[in-house]
């Protein structure tokens, strides 16, 4: 068997594996985790063709410079991103939500998001990871989840356990949502500064 | 017993048992937050016990308040339960480089070292809650006299360990974190662990916890 790996040349400002996240132990102190966009962690794993629930890599601000190597393998960015391929005799500037197909010795820099903080980053196929509460979410407060619940350093490598055999290229036209109104429910001391505030 | 029930936001009950801060009041809450989990109700998906409040999740795609408040209502939280609460005894060493505010506790108390580190050691607590960070236990009850505000400007880092006091209540920070507790000692051992998945925190609420001074040397040997 072929070992797929990417190996971390920059590992970004925080950059966590991320999934649904993990429910039922806030009277532990441990929050849901998982992806804080839930939507762009969705449509990531849909653009590989991947089932919904898998590990993705989740990145604030800067993303990671990954190097690639193994078997073909296709990959997807979601979010506002700016990112680039480099392959061996070009570079492809690229666009979020449209997948892309990396070979070995290939290239992804996650330069930076633009206007949004984190953006997403799938494979087709699974990252080797170590699950807990049946998640891979990374708490860093807490050091639960998969790398031992640590951000990715510069150096490392993460190994791949499967690669899925879909070589479709998908494109969407997507927007990422403007919220022009956000929408609240009253809760329980609503009025509690109102008070106050005619005092 | 709970007073009120209203909304928390679209997908959570907030379920108030008053405001007082005390062993009865929490008693009931996690008399109710043990029955909910063990009657494993579909759609709930978090429970949140504190002092005297508990907040119930639930995952709008499966169920709704209305719902879930009936639920609650009819509920018989006098049923016998497994949980059974237990009494653990916690090392602490209180060597100076561990107790890192015991010299303003002595201002803020007026009481010397020694006799904060006696009333604190012979006293018995109930664990509340635990959260913050995960598996932190809220343990009161300190006496009258022993009751100090946070630290006006809180630690940017409190050592992993470190075991802490405020108001009425002690705690032990299971992670390095920025915190404001003011800190009289260190406990070797691991209150928390994550590679226990079924019982990760080993201070839970109801359980009644004494500390028990060590020294340096017996710190040192203690995961030995």
């Amino acid at each position: 068997m072929i070992n797929n790996y990417f190996e971390t040349i920059r590992a970004g400002i925080n950059t966590t594996f991320q999934d649904v996240g993990r429910n039922n132990l806030y009277h532990i102190g441990i929050p849901f985790s998982g992806a804080m966009d839930n939507r762009n962690y969705l449509l990531a794993n849909r653009l590989v063709g991947n089932k919904l629930d898998l590990p993705v890599i989740e990145f604030a601000y800067q993303g990671p410079l990954l190097k690639y190597k193994g078997e073909k393998i296709t990959i997807a960015v979601a979010g506002d991103v700016i990112f680039k391929i480099r392959k061996k005799d070009n570079e492809i500037e690229g666009n979020c939500y449209e997948s892309y197909q990396l070979e070995n010795g290939d290239e992804i820099d996650i330069l930076s998001t633009n206007k949004s903080v984190y953006g997403y980053l799938a494979i087709s196929g699974e990252f080797n990871l170590k699950l807990q509460w049946g998640s891979c979410s990374i708490n860093t407060k807490a050091n639960i989840g998969s790398n031992d619940g640590k951000k990715l350093d510069t150096g490392q490598i993460i190994n791949l356990k499967k690669i899925n055999s879909n070589k479709d290229i998908k494109k969407i036209n997507y927007i990422n949502t403007k919220i022009e109104n956000i929408r609240i429910m009253r809760g329980t001391n609503f009025d509690y500064f109102l008070i106050f505030y005619h005092r | 017993m709970i007073k009120n029930i209203s909304n928390l936001g679209d997908a959570a009950l907030y379920c108030d048992f008053g405001t007082e801060v005390n062993r009865q009041t929490n008693s009931e809450v996690i008399k109710y937050f043990n029955t909910i989990k063990e009657k494993n109700i579909e759609g709930i998906n978090n429970l949140t016990p504190s002092y005297n409040k508990l907040i119930i999740s639930y995952d709008l795609r499966v169920t709704n308040f209305k719902e879930i408040k009936d639920k609650i209502e009819k509920l018989n939280v006098d049923e016998v339960l497994k949980t059974a609460n237990k009494n653990l005894e916690i090392p602490v060493c209180c060597e100076a480089s561990f107790a890192l505010d015991i010299e303003r506790l002595e201002k803020k108390l007026n009481l010397t070292k020694e006799k904060i580190i006696e009333k604190f050691f012979n006293k018995e607590f109930f664990c509340y809650m635990t959260g913050f960070i995960a598996g932190m236990p809220f343990l009161g009850d300190l006496n009258e006299n022993m009751r100090a505000q946070r630290l006006e400007t809180p630690r940017v880092k409190v050592p992993k360990g470190s075991v802490g006091i405020t108001e009425q209540f002690a705690n032990i920070y299971t992670f390095e974190s920025p915190g404001g507790w003011n800190i009289i000692g260190n406990t070797p051992l691991e209150v928390f662990d994550s590679s226990k998945e079924k019982d990760p925190n080993l201070i839970n609420p109801g359980d009644t916890v004494r500390f028990k001074q060590i020294t340096l040397e017996e710190y040192k040997n203690y995961n030995d």
